[in-house]
């Protein structure tokens, strides 16, 4: 995760990792991506972000588009594809897969099992 | 899908990690055609704004140095601030309704983690999930 790495790599190696432990939705990541942008990375200024962040809440859709502005900042419209699948995709899968699990029942014991934990930790 | 199933799912995409609402298209998706669903489901969720996103980004990186809009920018800013905190408190009303100390403390030990000391996102929650979930689990059995 060096400078020199090409910045489309390493945005979807951000944004990937980051997807995986961003529980609790995009906005529980937003200090996370603060902290890549700005104080990591280097891609932007904090007024940038703050501006990135306010178009992102006013913008129509999901809130997780603010990795779409970040990535066009960082590199153009192919970064903005690339940040915005990267934080996307490897969460659907998973959700994806989790949701099949749980659906195809009697099989496997493994639904109830974790389906009365989540209920106990409630 | 009846309310049941999608209070059920809903739920869960709560608990699995990345952009809650793009989850839980994707299962939903699924649910009805399989891959080719979720793909659908995907596509029209995130599709049309990442095309304005993207857009609007076009036009900031043009004319974001103009004042009016630097201007215009700060305001909205303060407003979703202001819209995220009030999110943070309704989140964190039932842990104080049910005078619960434990989880009041782990969410001041992760906010002074995360915002204060500025740890990284992972390592935090390497740390502090697992201990959250033990005290859980102590406690509950406890109470059983």
């Amino acid at each position: 995760m060096n400078s020199d790495a090409n910045p489309i790599l390493t945005l979807a190696w951000t944004f990937g990792v980051m997807s995986l432990f961003a529980v609790g939705g995009a906005n529980a990541a937003i200090p996370e991506m603060h902290r890549l942008a700005v104080d990591v990375q280097h891609w932007m200024t904090d007024k940038q972000f703050a501006d990135i962040f306010a178009i992102s809440q006013m913008a129509p859709g999901p809130n997780v588009l603010i990795v779409t502005l970040i990535g066009y900042s960082v590199a153009g419209v192919g970064g903005a594809l690339v940040a915005t699948l990267a934080m996307c995709v490897p969460t659907a899968v998973l959700a994806y897969y989790v949701s099949r699990l749980l659906t195809r029942s009697s099989r496997s014991r493994w639904p109830a099992i974790i389906q009365a934990a989540l209920v106990r930790f409630q | 899908m009846t309310a049941d199933e999608f209070n059920e799912t809903f739920a869960l995409c709560h608990f699995l990690p990345g952009p809650n609402i793009v989850n839980l298209s994707v299962m939903f998706g699924s649910r009805f055609r399989g891959i080719p669903g979720g793909l659908a489901a995907f596509a029209g969720l995130v599709g049309p704004p990442v095309a304005i996103v993207t857009i609007l980004a076009a036009l900031y990186a043009r004319y974001g140095e103009i004042d009016a809009l630097r201007r215009i920018l700060a305001g909205v800013s303060c407003a979703a601030v202001g819209l995220l905190l009030s999110a943070v408190f309704r989140m964190m009303m039932p842990l104080i309704k049910r005078r619960d100390l434990i989880g009041l403390v782990i969410l001041a030990a992760v906010f002074i983690a995360v915002g204060l000391l500025r740890l990284p996102l992972p390592a935090v929650l390497l740390v502090a999930s697992p201990i959250s979930i033990a005290i859980s689990f102590v406690v509950c059995r406890g109470v059983a």
